[in-house]
């Protein structure tokens, strides 16, 4: 069961204390804990781990973690990143997602009241997927609510283009809204007609698409 | 001289020319002859009293008047009474000593009797002159008169002492006029132009009485004139001689009423100096005023010591030269000092006006100089004091974020041990539905703190810099924003902060009061500015003055050197505009 090999980097012990555990308790090997960015570099690059859980502010200053984790995407695009950050800001989960769209996530630190969030998103980010969190999701998605190309969407659809944006794969998305996955496909397929998106098979491109859409500048 | 000694000594000459003239016209003398002496002798008794009483100061007047009375003691030779004639003989053309010591009173940088011993001389010379004439007499029976002081009579020695005498006189004429001159072209122009019309009379009178000298001397000893003219040339010649000595108290007349009238230059001193002007324009304009293009504007440096206008320091001018300082007081020490000629001493009324108006500009320059310093001092403050909160700002979000919102993220961390930790007890679920409760609860807090972290000073500011700040702002707008952001790189801090919390009090103000439909930002660099400018499409009305919000904003960029213009016509929208100047 413990094949999933992971690091935490916080300088928060409690923080990262819990996230040891929470990772521990749900089948990860924890190979190692960093307290700031350049400890965490060179434990991945030392121990290479299937996900490394990055805190987005951290020693030496400023974001070292969101450099820390962009450097990590570029140098080993093996390791899935999980960034936790307390900022509810966009821009740098689209940042991460434009270092390589698989295997990264952009959690709020909010997330950890909820073992089995952080554990579903970890999973996801140390399987090649990708993860961001709801709520930055929720906040682009509100921003365009007066787009004219969004307000063509139904309720329901809009429901599905918001777990397209949180990464969530085709099956999961299918079975929260009580639909078969080729419904959800035909859904997919209708919503990226009507926001002028090209289709795109791979799941994680899907979702910097529309990420990309959603902060983009206003149409219509 | 005081007024009433001059009074005293104007009103004494006049009642003895009224004496002299009297006992002159009771003997017999011809009324032409008494009518230009008395003309010509009063304008000694008039450039006199006036030079005395318009300058007192000056030696000029009461030389004038000892003059006057020299003249009229002379008066007395044509009269046929052999005392008064012999009296007249004696004592006449004294005036010549008084209008030499005049001169170079004049000539003199400080106004002093010098060289005494110049002066003192030709007096000797005189009183030889006198002597011979009263007590020698000579022996001639054709002379007709006798002289009733005679001691002795002797022809020869008449004859040398009035011939030495003359010849000593014509020579310390001479010397007189040399040094005199000598020293026009040593002085400055102010001395020239002020006395040129005096030196030239007194050259006149100078020659005249060298010339009467000799003529003197000569015919003494030859027997045979000088210069020898017919009538009516022997008289204009004559009246040549006397009227070149009137014409220098004519001279000293118009010279003093000259300066009397000359309140020009002030004026336009003071126009020239009723605004701050550099310490060069300063000095020209006194050069002009003062007429004195040597003159310098001293500054003291302190302890004592002065500066020219080009900062180099200079040491007052000493005794012995042609210069001399006036100083401009201010309230405990010399505002200034004005290096000038010291022939501009015998304008004191001109100098003591320039003074006035100097004092006036230096201490409105020192007060605006002041002024600005204290103005300086306080942008300064302020700029510190929005630097200071600014700081306290970034602070206050680095203790929320690694503090308050850590350490209840650290809570949520333990309610969910504890809630794992629960799962074996007898009654779980409440337990459990409890721990959710608190867990709700923390989280509510944790995303609070959040927003106010971000309220207080965004991090994605500091980190990403202003247009990713401003975009965050658009985007939680209730309205749609669209905002263009054009900047090359980053700004200073303080710039970036005053921009994003201007731009997001204006955007808040937009959404709360403008009723408006959607808001557009614009963040552009021009020149040495930033330009922030935030619009909408509501209902406009917004005041400065009435909304404390906007006061707000205009003070924040005030300090840091911006301007805020904010127009908002009723029913026209809201234009919110700063130009915030990059340093």
């Amino acid at each position: 069961m413990n094949d999933l090999r992971a690091v935490v980097a916080d300088d928060s012990v409690v923080i990262r204390q819990g996230v040891v555990r929470i990772l521990g308790d749900g089948g990860f090997r924890i190979v190692g804990e960093a307290g700031d960015a350049p400890e965490l570099m060179e434990l991945v690059a030392r121990e290479r781990p299937h996900l490394a859980v990055v805190d987005i502010r951290m020693p030496p200053g400023g974001n070292a973690g969101l450099t820390a984790a962009i450097a990590i995407r570029e140098r080993h695009p093996m390791v899935g990143v999980l960034i936790l950050s307390q900022y509810l800001e966009p821009d740098y989960a689209l940042r991460l997602l434009g270092a390589g769209v698989d295997r990264v996530g952009y959690l709020l630190k909010d997330r950890l009241a909820s073992a089995d969030e952080l554990l579903d998103a970890a999973r996801r980010v140390a399987a090649g997927g990708s993860a961001v969190d709801p709520a930055v999701v929720h906040e682009l998605v509100r921003a365009r609510r007066r787009d004219d190309r969004i307000g063509r969407l139904t309720d329901r659809e809009r429901e599905a283009l918001a777990l397209i944006a949180e990464g969530r794969s085709n099956r999961w998305i299918a079975d929260r809204l009580g639909i078969t996955t080729k419904t959800l496909e035909g859904m997919s397929g209708t919503i990226f007609s009507k926001l002028g998106l090209e289709e795109d098979p791979d799941v994680n491109r899907r979702v910097v698409a529309v990420l990309l859409y959603l902060n983009g500048p206003a149409s219509g | 001289m005081s007024h009433r000694a001059g009074l005293v000594l104007a009103v004494g000459a006049a009642a003895f020319a009224a004496f002299t003239t009297f006992v002159g016209a009771q003997y017999g003398a011809p009324p032409d002859f008494l009518a230009l002496d008395l003309i010509q002798g009063l304008s000694f008794v008039v450039a006199g009293a006036a030079a005395v009483w318009l300058r007192p100061a000056s030696p000029a007047g009461p030389l004038l008047l000892v003059g006057a009375i020299a003249w009229f003691a002379g008066s007395y030779a044509p009269t046929g009474e052999p005392a008064l004639t012999f009296l007249g003989f004696a004592f006449e053309r004294y005036y010549d000593v008084a209008l030499a010591a005049l001169l170079l009173v004049l000539s003199s940088p400080r106004q002093r009797f010098e060289p005494r011993w110049l002066i003192a001389l030709l007096g000797v010379a005189f009183a030889l002159r006198s002597f011979g004439r009263l007590f020698i007499a000579l022996s001639c029976d054709e002379c007709g008169f006798v002289n009733p002081f005679a001691v002795w009579v002797d022809d020869a020695a008449f004859t040398n002492v009035e011939v030495a005498s003359n010849v000593a006189i014509a020579i310390l004429l001479v010397v007189t006029g040399v040094t005199v001159l000598l020293r026009l072209a040593r002085a400055g122009p102010v001395l020239r132009r002020a006395r040129w019309m005096i030196f030239a009379a007194g050259a006149l009178a100078l020659t005249a009485g060298t010339f009467d000298a000799l003529e003197y001397a000569v015919s003494t000893a030859t027997g045979t004139l000088l210069l020898e003219l017919d009538e009516p040339w022997a008289f204009v010649l004559e009246w040549g001689m006397f009227g070149a000595r009137a014409l220098v108290p004519l001279a000293v007349l118009l010279a003093t009423l000259q300066i009397r009238r000359a309140p020009g230059p002030l004026g336009r001193l003071a126009a020239g100096l009723d605004r701050p002007v550099s310490a060069g324009t300063m000095s020209d304009s006194l050069r002009i005023a003062l007429g004195d293009p040597s003159l310098r504007l001293l500054r003291p440096v302190g302890d004592g010591t002065w500066a020219a206008e080009d900062s180099t320091e200079v040491s007052l001018p000493g005794a012995g030269t042609t210069r001399t300082v006036t100083f401009v007081d201010g309230a405990d020490a010399p505002l200034a000092a004005i290096e000038h000629d010291m022939a501009l001493l015998d304008h004191p009324e001109l100098l003591d006006g320039v003074v006035r108006v100097l004092r006036l500009a230096l201490q409105n320059e020192r007060l605006e100089g002041e002024l600005r310093e204290q103005l300086e001092a306080v942008t300064a403050s302020r700029a510190r004091i929005v630097t200071a909160a600014e700081e306290e700002r970034r602070r206050l979000e680095r203790d929320l974020h690694d503090g308050a919102q850590q350490r209840l993220i650290g809570v949520t961390l333990a309610i969910q041990q504890a809630r794992a930790a629960a799962g074996n007890a007898p009654d779980a679920a409440a337990v459990s539905a409890q721990l959710d409760r608190a867990a709700d609860e923390t989280n509510h807090a944790i995303r609070e703190l959040r927003e106010l972290a971000r309220g207080v000073h965004p991090a994605i500011l500091q980190e990403e810099g202003l247009a990713a700040a401003v975009a965050g702002l658009a985007r939680r707008a209730a309205i749609p924003v669209e905002t263009i952001i054009e900047l090359d790189g980053r700004l200073p801090q303080l710039i970036e902060s005053t921009a994003y919390f201007l731009i997001a009090e204006a955007l808040t103000n937009t959404q709360r009061h403008a009723r408006a439909a959607s808001g557009f930002v614009h963040v552009a660099r021009d020149g040495d500015l930033v330009v922030v400018e935030i619009r909408d499409d509501g209902a406009g009305g917004a005041d400065i003055e009435r909304g404390s919000g906007l006061r707000g904003l205009v003070d924040r960029v005030a300090a840091i050197n911006g301007t805020l213009v904010v127009v908002s016509p009723p029913g026209g929208g809201t234009s919110v505009r700063a130009e915030i100047p990059v340093p």
